[in-house]
């Protein structure tokens, strides 16, 4: 199962969800989506994010054991 | 906010309602103001389809990067700005493709055993349309809320 770190980087940024949106270029519904774990984003929307945090991907999101 | 009135189901939810009203009112043979209760809802329809290009003209000024296409094929109530907005419509269509599947036969059979009836084949037409509309419309509400 993905997981991430968005919502917790995104405090370290001190970054709104909009922040985060604008910078990566996506709405900030799909920000929510992803904090929340609903939706697994692309691995280009996934460098994208990364590449905001100036983090590697492997730093934002990574794999729980568990059912998907 | 201007966006969400467009992009509303609600809009085409109406509008298709509205439609199903109008001809059940044609076919309204025994009432005594049929065909002028029929113009009014057809007007009324007219109305709420102008009002909606006009606010989807004032919303591909303010937005030339989000137009909204009034003559496509693609129902304006599709979110596809971005790769999660497009999941959002996949489960929202999904959801709507499950309904159908258990919807249509149970229409089918009651177009079936009030075959007899004018009325019931359209209202069942129009109570379809309205699930279709409640069904993809509460995917969208659920998925958004956080």
């Amino acid at each position: 199962m993905l997981r991430n770190r968005v919502r917790e980087l995104r405090a370290r940024f001190k970054w709104t969800q909009q922040d985060l949106a604008d910078s990566v270029g996506i709405t900030r519904q799909t920000v929510g989506l992803i904090e929340k774990g609903d939706y697994a984003p692309s691995v280009a929307l996934a460098l994208k994010i990364a590449k905001s945090f100036k983090v590697s991907v492997e730093d934002v999101f990574y794999l729980k054991e568990g059912k998907e | 906010m201007l966006q969400r009135i467009i992009r509303s189901p609600f809009i085409p939810m109406s509008m298709f309602l509205l439609i199903i009203i109008c001809f059940t009112i044609s076919t309204m043979d025994f009432y005594p103001n049929q065909s002028m209760l029929a113009r009014m809802v057809f007007l009324a329809l007219i109305a709420i389809t102008l009002c909606w290009t006009v606010l989807a003209q004032l919303h591909n000024r303010k937005h030339p990067h989000d137009r909204i296409n009034s003559l496509g094929l693609i129902p304006p109530e599709f979110q596809e700005t971005d790769e999660g907005q497009q999941w959002i419509t996949f489960k929202a269509c999904r959801n709507v493709y499950v309904y159908y599947t258990y919807a249509l036969p149970v229409i089918a059979g009651i177009c079936f055993l009030f075959s007899t009836s004018r009325f019931i084949p359209l209202l069942s037409i129009g109570a379809l349309g309205l699930g279709q509309y409640l069904v993809y419309w509460l995917t969208i509400r659920k998925l958004n809320q956080f």
